[in-house]
């Protein structure tokens, strides 16, 4: 098993953590895009997963709507995992041993390799040749994973 | 046919087909694993809060 502590450790003293808990209006602005990141990240994962169980603008080809929704799903967690790490930096040994923090951290890494590996690859077939119960899979694991993830990191606080 | 008389598109096609099987197949089980263990978890967690409210309030 990979011995993490080390990590978190250095995180704790380093600049990162230096400015995050010397300067609380810097830690609020980045707190500010971690929860824009994450609106933009939740709301692409349920517009692309209801199209996929035919829930939501059932008038645009579900293609149209995976293919728009997966390029700003990209840019939103990209954005959460640079604002996340900073925001971690200031309670860095604090998370270390807190339990939902590691759930969280396994559904988002389970979840980046199910978007990546899984749900693009599949999606770049044909959506009519694509398995109905295959699709259904897709939305309802991708909306879980993520749902999750927000959910557990909000778990954090009270934990 | 024998397998010298398929040509690469027909080749390029089957690989693909199989490809997208094989991803179907890996989607309905990573969805059975997660649904069960997102159960597992939200129940373990609700478990735990229920108790502290209990602690607290009797």
């Amino acid at each position: 098993m990979i011995e993490t502590l080390p990590f978190f450790e250095w995180l704790d003293t380093s600049w990162l953590a230096t400015l995050s808990k010397s300067y609380g209006g810097v830690f609020a602005v980045v707190q500010m895009f971690h929860l824009l990141a994450m609106a933009l990240l939740g709301g692409m994962v349920l517009l692309g997963d209801l199209r996929l169980l035919n829930l939501l603008l059932r008038d645009v080809p579900s293609e149209v709507v995976i293919d728009n929704t997966h390029r700003w799903f990209g840019i939103g967690l990209a954005m959460a995992l640079v604002s996340g790490i900073f925001m971690a930096s200031a309670v860095s040994l604090k998370l270390y041993y807190n339990e939902s923090f590691w759930a969280k951290m396994t559904c988002l890494a389970v979840g980046i390799v199910f978007v990546y590996a899984v749900r693009r690859p599949l999606l770049r077939f044909d959506h009519s040749s694509i398995n109905p119960w295959a699709m259904r899979s897709l939305a309802i694991t991708s909306m879980l994973l993520w749902f999750t993830v927000a959910a557990s990191g909000r778990w954090i606080g009270f934990s | 046919m024998t397998p010298e008389d398929v040509t690469p598109e027909e080749n390029s096609q089957r690989n693909s087909e199989e490809k997208k099987h094989q991803l179907e197949r890996i989607a309905m089980i990573v969805a059975a694993a997660v649904v069960g263990g997102s159960i597992w978890y939200w129940t373990g967690q609700v478990q735990n809060v229920l108790e502290i409210l209990e602690m607290a309030y009797g």
